[in-house]
């Protein structure tokens, strides 16, 4: 009977849009417009495709199907830095190679974040004392998420997305600059 | 030229009769070595050793031909006109020996950055910086 009436009662209202219908008519959210943007942009991350040397491989093993970063939504590799707004840099830089890695992170669009996968990345990795290495490509580059390894494994990778998630999720609940 | 200057496989040159020497290797039939596999070099200490390693598909032959030059004055004639291979080869030595290679059309570095290491990594002078934490520096 009492099911009865709330249909009925439910009749008399206007048209719900969608959203309002998987809600239901009585669900209120408060938020605010940077949280849901932040949402939106950490989980669909768009990373350059963007590998230097061994690490790379274990980032294209990881957007392949048996670990299938596509789970969360960040299985976009852009081959354009103007489409891109996660660089993953996975593998060894060299200071020949810097000057281009540092203009494709410019030419990047804001918002952008950079993650170092490897030990090359962090620290220069096995080439440290190398005349040619870069020693850490936060020389260079702002690095939001560091993933220690030689080469990490692809669930390292995924973690060290999702702790970007985190971290700008993080930032936008507190409205400050992702 | 002659064949009798073959000792070993290897011809001694020098940086005067080096173009000359090459122009001949290529083109003369007894020795027609038209290819060039790879241009390297050896520090000697107070002379530098430059080495063309040349190849001979028609005779199936090969050979290295050595040239010696004063550490003081690290200059060779480019011979990037007679094997296009000269060109990365030249710059690879010029960039981790410090020889010039005059008459190069593009003498860019080709492995170390644009504005050059600012040292030469494969001259026996330079020294690793050493690892941090590393007590002997090495
Ligand atoms: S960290 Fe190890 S696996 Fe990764 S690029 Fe460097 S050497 Fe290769």
């Amino acid at each position: 009977m009492e099911v009865n009436t709330e249909k009925q009662s439910q009749q008399d209202l206007p048209a719900l849009s969608p959203l309002a219908q998987l809600l239901g008519t009585d669900s209120v959210i408060l938020t605010t417009v940077e949280q849901v943007l932040g949402w939106a942009q950490t989980h669909s991350f768009w990373p350059l495709t963007s590998g230097l040397a061994c690490c790379a491989l274990e980032m294209m093993a990881t957007g392949a199907g048996r670990f299938d970063l596509a789970r969360f939504g960040y299985e976009v590799f852009r081959p354009s830095p103007r489409h891109a707004d996660v660089l993953i840099v996975a593998g060894t830089l060299t200071w020949k190679m810097a000057p281009p890695l540092v203009r494709l992170y410019e030419q990047m669009p804001e918002n952008k974040w950079v993650i170092a996968m490897g030990s090359c990345a962090i620290g220069g990795g096995p080439f440290v004392d190398s005349y040619s290495v870069v020693p850490g490509v936060d020389k260079l580059l702002p690095v939001d998420v560091y993933i220690p390894g030689c080469p990490p494994r692809p669930e390292a990778l995924i973690h060290g997305m999702l702790t970007l998630k985190e971290k700008v999720m993080a930032a936008k609940k507190r409205g400050g600059k992702p | 030229m002659n064949e009798e200057r073959i000792v070993n496989g290897e011809l001694t040159s020098s940086p005067g009769t080096l173009l000359q020497d090459m122009r001949t290797l290529r083109d003369q039939a007894e020795f027609a070595f038209n290819r060039l596999l790879d241009v390297t070099a050896v520090d000697r200490g107070d002379a530098f050793e430059v080495l063309y390693r040349l190849n001979s598909w028609t005779m199936d032959r090969d050979l290295v031909v050595r040239v010696t030059l004063p550490a003081a004055e690290p200059r060779l004639p480019s011979v990037a006109g007679l094997w296009e291979t000269a060109l990365f080869g030249e710059r690879e030595v010029q960039d981790m020996f410090g020889i010039e290679f005059t008459g190069h059309p593009d003498p860019r570095p080709l492995l170390a950055p644009e504005e050059g290491f600012g040292f030469f990594p494969l001259r026996k002078s330079y020294q690793l910086p050493g690892r941090p934490g590393q007590s002997d520096g090495r």
